[in-house]
C-alpha cells in the first residue's frame, strides 16, 4: 500500500504494511502492536465505563427518595465502594492508556512503544484483576464496602473479599506501573531523531509527567494494601491500635499516593484538551512552554498537599497551616492552564464540532470542580465540608466533567483517525448538550446537599434533602441514557459512515494527521527525521534544525 | 546517544539501538518502583515497632 497523503520522509513506507496478523488470537490476545492495544485498552475502558455507571445508577435509584426502597444499606455501601473502584481504575485510567498507546508513537514519529511484548502483558492483566474485583459481588458477604479509599479498621471487617481486593489492586498497579515504564522509556528513546522534548505535542508532555508520578505512586498504594492483606490474614497490627498499631498512619500513606493519583486522572485530561482547543480555534496553543511548566508545577505541589483530606481526622494547627497553603498553591499553575486556553481561543477562528464543544465544557465545568476544591482546602471550613456531599459534588465536577468530558472529546477527536469514518455531527450534537445539561443537573445540586449537611455514603437521608436528592437522580438517569447514545455513536462510527481524510480537521497539526485515515497497522516504520513544519509548535522551538540549517550554509 | 541530524535516515539498526537503550531506561525505572515499594513499607513497620 502506498500512502498517497505525504510523500516526505515521514509517512514513506515502501512496502506493504498494513498487513494485520489473522485470528482473533493472533491479533488481539498475542498483539504487541500499539494501535491494537490502545483499542484493547479503550474498549476495556469503556466496558467498566458501563458496569461502573450501572452500579452509580443503582446508588441514585435508591437516593431517589428518603428511606430505604430497592437495596439493602449492606448492598448500597458496595455499591459506592466498587463504582469508586470501577470507575477510578477501570474506566479512567485505562481510557487514558488506551489513549497513550494509540497516539503517543503517531505523535512522536515512532513506529511502535518502546517494550511492545511489556504493553500485551500490561494490558492483559487488566481483565483478570477486574474478573477478581467482580467476583465478589457474588461471595458469601459480598463485596467490598469500606469505601475505595479502603481505611482501616473498617476494610478489615469485609470477610475474604478484602484479599481479593488486595490483590486486584496489586494487579491493577503492576499493570499501571508497567504501563507507565513504557510510556516513559518510549518518550525518552523513540522520538524521530529531530523532535526535540519542546516539540513534543502537549499530550505526549503531560502522559510522560503522569507516568513519573505512577511510577512515584503506584507501589505505595501496593505497600499499604500489602499491609492490610497482613493484618486481615497474618495477624499482624500495622494498622490495629489494639495491637500497637496505627490506623491513621494508613490514611497518611493513602492520600499520599491517593492525592498524586487524582492529578493522574487529570493531566492527560490537560494534554487532550491542549490538543483539541489549538484545533478548532486555529491558533497555536496560547503559552506552550507555560503549559509544561505548569503540569511540572502540578505535579511536583501534587506530593506535597495529601493531608488536605484529612483535617478532620486531627493534626497540630501548624500541619493545617501547611497543607491548607500549599493546597491553595495548586490553583496557581492550574489557573495558568485555564487562562493559557482562553488566550488560545481569544481571537482565534473557532469552530464547534463535537470535540470542542466538550472541551469548552470541560474548561468551564473542571473550573467549577477547582472553585469547591479551593474552598475545602480551607481548613476551618472543610471541617463542615467534610465527609457531606460537598466534597461528591467536587470530585464528580473534576473527574466527570473533567477528566471522562476529556476522554469522551478525545474519543470524538481521534475517532476519524482510528476508524476511517466520520461520526455523526449531529448525534455528537445531541450527546452533548444531553450530557452536559442532565450532568449538571445531577451534580449540581448536591453542593447545596452537602453544605446543608447530607452525608456520603448513606443509603437513606432526613426528609429535608429530599427535592435535591430527587433532582439529581433524575439528571443521573438522564446522564446515564446520554451515555448509551455515545456508546451507539462510537458503534456506527466504527463500522461505517462518511470517509475521514488523513488530516480530518481543517486546524489540526500534527504527525497523527500526517498518515492516513484509519491509521494503517504500521507507521513511521521508517524511523527518520519527522517534518517538524507539521507540528503545531515544530519549528518555533526547533534548536536542532537550526543547527542543521547552519551545517547547510556551511558546506 | 544516537545522532541528531536531519540527513541520515535512521536505520532498522537505529531501531534496535533505541530499543536497547528504552530497557535500560525500563530496567532503572522498574528498580526505581521497587525501592519505593520497599521504603513505604519500610515506614510503616518503622511506625509500628515503635
Ligand atoms: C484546585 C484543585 C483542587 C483542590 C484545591 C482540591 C482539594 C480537595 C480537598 C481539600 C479534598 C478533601 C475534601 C474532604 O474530604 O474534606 C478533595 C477531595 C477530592 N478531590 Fe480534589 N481538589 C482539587 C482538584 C481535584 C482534581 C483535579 C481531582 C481529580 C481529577 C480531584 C479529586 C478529588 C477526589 C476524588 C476527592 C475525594 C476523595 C475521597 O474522599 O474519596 N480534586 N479535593
Ligand atoms: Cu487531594
Amino acid at each position: 500500500m502506498s500512502q498517497d497523503i505525504t510523500h516526505d520522509e515521514v509517512a514513506h513506507d515502501h512496502h506493504d504494511h498494513d498487513h494485520k496478523p489473522k485470528g482473533f488470537v493472533k491479533r488481539w490476545l498475542m498483539t504487541t502492536n500499539h494501535k491494537d492495544i490502545g483499542t484493547l485498552y479503550l474498549v476495556f475502558a469503556l466496558a467498566m465505563f458501563m458496569v461502573g455507571g450501572a452500579m452509580a445508577m443503582i446508588i441514585r435509584l435508591e437516593l431517589f427518595q428518603p428511606g430505604l426502597q430497592f437495596v439493602e444499606p449492606a448492598f448500597f455501601n458496595q455499591m459506592t465502594t466498587m463504582h469508586a473502584l470501577v470507575m477510578i481504575f477501570g474506566a479512567v485510567m485505562p481510557a487514558f492508556v488506551g489513549l497513550a498507546n494509540w497516539m503517543i508513537p503517531m505523535m512522536i514519529g515512532a513506529p511502535d512503544m518502546a517494550l511492545p511484548r511489556m504493553n500485551n502483558w500490561s494490558f492483559w492483566i487488566l481483565p483478570f484483576a477486574f474478573t477478581m474485583l467482580l467476583a465478589t459481588l457474588f461471595m458469601p458477604g459480598g463485596a467490598p464496602a469500606g469505601g475505595w479509599t479502603m481505611y482501616p479498621p473498617l476494610v478489615l471487617q469485609g470477610g475474604h473479599n478484602v484479599g481479593f481486593l488486595v490483590f486486584a489492586v496489586h494487579m491493577m498497579g503492576i499493570s499501571s506501573i508497567m504501563g507507565a515504564i513504557n510510556v516513559i522509556a518510549t518518550i525518552m528513546n523513540m522520538r524521530a531523531p529531530n523532535l526535540g522534548y519542546l516539540n513534543m505535542p502537549l499530550f505526549v508532555w503531560t502522559w510522560l509527567i503522569t507516568a513519573f508520578l505512577l511510577i512515584a505512586v503506584m507501589p505505595v498504594l501496593a505497600g499499604a494494601v500489602t499491609m492490610i492483606l497482613t493484618d486481615r490474614y497474618f495477624d499482624t497490627s500495622f494498622f490495629n491500635a489494639a495491637g500497637g498499631g496505627d490506623p491513621v498512619l494508613f490514611q497518611h500513606i493513602f492520600w499520599f499516593f491517593g492525592h498524586p493519583e487524582v492529578y493522574i486522572m487529570i493531566l492527560p485530561a490537560f494534554g487532550i484538551i491542549s490538543e483539541i482547543i489549538p484545533t478548532f480555534a486555529r491558533k497555536p496553543l496560547f503559552g506552550y512552554v507555560s503549559m509544561v511548566y505548569a503540569t511540572a508545577a502540578i505535579a511536583f505541589l501534587s506530593f506535597i498537599v495529601w493531608a488536605h483530606h484529612m483535617f478532620s481526622v486531627g493534626m497540630p494547627l501548624g500541619g493545617s497551616l501547611y497543607f491548607m497553603y500549599a493546597t491553595m498553591m495548586i490553583a496557581v499553575p492550574t489557573g495558568v492552564k485555564i487562562f493559557n486556553w482562553v488566550g488560545t481561543m481569544w481571537r482565534g477562528s473557532m469552530t464547534f464540532e463535537t470535540p470542542m464543544l466538550f472541551s469548552l465544557a470541560f474548561v468551564v465545568l473542571f473550573t467549577i470542580g477547582g472553585f469547591s476544591g479551593v474552598m475545602m482546602a480551607l481548613a476551618p471550613v472543610d471541617l463542615q465540608y467534610h465527609d457531606t456531599y460537598f466534597i461528591v459534588a467536587h470530585f464528580h465536577y473534576v473527574l466527570v466533567t473533567g477528566a471522562v468530558y476529556a476522554i469522551i472529546a478525545g474519543a470524538y477527536y481521534w475517532l476519524p483517525k482510528w476508524s476511517g469514518h466520520m461520526y455523526n455531527e449531529r448525534l455528537g450534537k445531541i450527546h452533548f448538550w444531553w450530557s452536559t445539561i442532565s450532568v449538571n443537573v445531577l451534580f449540581f445540586p448536591q453542593h447545596f446537599l452537602g453544605l446543608a449537611g447530607m452525608p456520603r455514603r448513606i443509603p437513606d437521608y432526613s426528609t429535608q434533602f429530599a427535592e435535591f436528592n430527587m433532582m439529581s437522580s433524575i439528571g443521573g438517569f438522564a446522564f446515564g441514557l446520554a451515555q448509551v447514545l455515545f456508546v451507539y455513536i462510537v458503534w456506527k462510527t466504527v463500522r461505517g459512515g462518511e470517509k475521514a481524510t488523513a488530516q480530518v480537521w481543517e486546524g489540526a497539526k500534527g504527525l497523527e494527521w500526517t498518515v492516513p485515515s484509519p491509521a494503517p497497522h504500521h507507521t513511521f516504520s521508517e524511523f527518520g527525521p519527522v517534518d517538524l513544519s507539521k507540528l503545531a509548535n515544530g519549528e518555533k522551538f526547533s534548536i536542532l534544525s537550526d543547527i542543521d540549517e547552519k551545517d547547510d550554509k556551511q558546506k | 546517544m544516537r545522532k541528531m541530524t536531519n540527513k541520515n535516515k535512521q536505520t532498522e539498526e537505529q531501531v534496535a539501538a533505541n530499543r536497547k537503550a528504552a530497557r535500560k531506561t525500563a530496567v532503572i525505572l522498574a528498580v526505581v518502583a521497587l525501592a519505593v515499594f520497599a521504603y513505604s513499607v519500610y515506614v510503616v513497620f518503622d511506625h509500628a515497632t515503635k
